[in-house]
């Protein structure tokens, strides 16, 4: 755990925390779980890790695969570390997304997704708390396929077109709050999101409040049962991120 | 706008009062006043120029290109150039891809009415420069590329529709054009503070906002892409469901009246 004051400037960079006689260190290891929800149409492995990247403050693994498509997103949170210039009464959160080894999504789509995640996390993230510093998060889009499969019928496949980019936004977003606990960072509830054909809606506070809404295609028909069933996997989502956080604790003690 | 602690708490606490105060005395659902020329750009196949009350003010230019659809699925282009922004900033990037989607041939646009012979169609390329802006500018950049598109006259054809068995370019009148007859989405933008939910914000007001919605209108209802918007960074919540669909019914009940007007120019 990192025990330094990290509102201010720090002191030189290899500058150690202190460490107690009676801890013990240890060892960071992979905590992973992962689930196969039972009620889903096409149904979908996830799994989650944490903590696994040393050099930042916070990091989470997202692995995913469904009927149609294997996902996988890395992200690394830096901070919150202090910035120049004049004094910011909360703290500000800057998301870069980044393509992975397949160049598949345009850099205009990727900043519009960080500029959308960002929406989300200046409400999730108790900024407040936080003045005059910054928080980098860095999402690394490793791996993204879509995948041929024979259960899909005509209508799914037409779906498929337009699955695209909505479809890993839900991803991005329990990637990056797993990150920002592993991080240390006071969030406000855990944020995560749902996404059925294009449309992504992302809950906090047990589904009462909507933080962030994306549609991509389709009109605005049945926007309840929409929202409905997004809310069923924010709240899959948000007990598979909670159960890992916890397996993670009881490791630690 | 910087605005002091003292003066946002008192515009968040008139603007989610019940009903509603704006600091310039609008209603929920009232437009600022716009200014809009048509046709002004003797270059360019259409192209308008929009000033908002606030001194906002952008112009957008209507270029078109003769292409094979079979190589080209995507018609439409749009490029968006904001004053005293990179071309690779945060706004103008997603400025560009939202109004790509808004935009985006079949859903926001009937292809077919791009279409010049089997082979070939016009492709469009729209350009917008945002000159000065001082609250979110995508209504008005929506506002702006609709009138455009709307006053764009593109050459007319005269040589054959099918041009499969016989290989030919197409061949154009001299100085006929024909209107370009495309029904272009619309972007609308509300602020939600409180429970109060205000069409157009101001500068002031998005600073205090606790969330924005972007909803486009096409044919009469509302069609993707939607999305929910941080208008500031220090004030941002998260909003009741209902909202969202009390954001949905207000564009629903006045955005046929915006069209109407934008129609009228």
């Amino acid at each position: 755990m990192n025990v330094q004051d990290r509102r201010r400037l720090l002191g030189p960079a290899a500058a150690k925390p202190m460490a107690f006689s009676n801890t013990t260190i240890h060892t960071l290891e992979n905590k992973s779980t992962s689930a196969l929800p039972k009620n889903s149409e096409c149904e979908q492995e996830l799994s989650l890790h944490t903590g696994f990247i040393e050099n930042c403050n916070g990091s989470a693994l997202v692995e995913s695969r469904d009927a149609k498509h294997q996902t996988s997103l890395i992200t690394a949170v830096y901070g919150p570390r202090s910035i120049r210039g004049s004094f910011t009464s909360q703290g500000t959160i800057s998301i870069q997304l980044k393509n992975g080894l397949l160049e598949k999504y345009n850099t205009n789509e990727l900043k519009e997704v960080s500029s959308f995640l960002m929406g989300i996390f200046n409400s999730v993230v108790n900024l407040s708390r936080y003045p005059k510093s910054g928080i980098d998060i860095f999402v690394y889009l490793t791996y993204d396929k879509e995948l041929q499969n024979k259960c899909l019928d005509d209508e799914s496949q037409s779906k498929q077109i337009f699955s695209q980019i909505s479809s890993l936004i839900p991803h991005c977003i329990t990637s990056i709050t797993l990150a920002l606990v592993d991080a240390g960072i006071e969030l406000v509830d855990m944020a995560a999101a749902g996404e059925v054909c294009g449309t992504v809606v992302s809950f906090i506070k047990n589904g009462e409040e909507i933080v962030g809404f994306w549609k991509d295609n389709g009109d605005n028909e049945d926007l309840s049962g929409c929202l409905d069933r997004c809310k069923e996997q924010y709240i899959r989502h948000r007990d598979l991120m909670i159960s890992c956080l916890m397996k993670q604790k009881n490791l630690n003690i | 706008m910087s605005l002091s602690v003292a003066e946002k708490s008192y515009l968040y606490d008139s603007l989610a009062s019940t009903p509603s105060i704006r600091p310039d005395g609008r209603l929920p659902h009232q437009f600022r006043p716009i200014e809009i020329f048509t046709d002004f750009l003797p270059s360019s196949n259409g192209s308008s120029r929009i000033i908002a009350s606030d001194g906002s003010e952008c112009i957008v230019s209507i270029k078109s290109k003769v292409v094979d659809h079979s190589v080209e699925s995507e018609l439409i282009q749009v490029d968006v150039d904001i004053a005293g922004q990179r071309d690779d900033a945060l706004v103008v990037e997603t400025m560009t891809s939202l109004l790509n989607k808004v935009l985006k041939s079949g859903s926001g646009i009937d292809s077919s009415k791009l279409q010049l012979t089997k082979k070939y169609s016009f492709k469009i390329f729209v350009d917008v420069l945002v000159i000065s802006s001082y609250s979110h500018p995508v209504s008005l950049i929506s506002f702006a590329i609709y009138s455009a598109l709307n006053s764009t006259y593109l050459p007319k054809l005269i040589s054959a529709f099918d041009d499969l068995e016989v290989e030919e370019l197409p061949t154009f009148h001299d100085y006929d054009m024909i209107k370009l007859d495309i029904n272009p989405p619309l972007v609308f933008i509300l602020a939600i503070v409180g429970n109060n939910m205000l069409l157009d914000p101001a500068a002031n007001e998005s600073e205090v906002a606790n969330n924005g919605l972007i909803i486009t209108w096409s044919n009469g209802k509302i069609t993707s892409p939607i999305r929910s918007i941080a208008l500031n960074d220090s004030n941002v919540k998260g909003l009741k469901p209902n909202l969202l669909k009390q954001g949905f019914a207000m564009v629903e009940k006045y955005a046929s009246d915006v069209v109407r007007s934008l129609e009228n120019l």
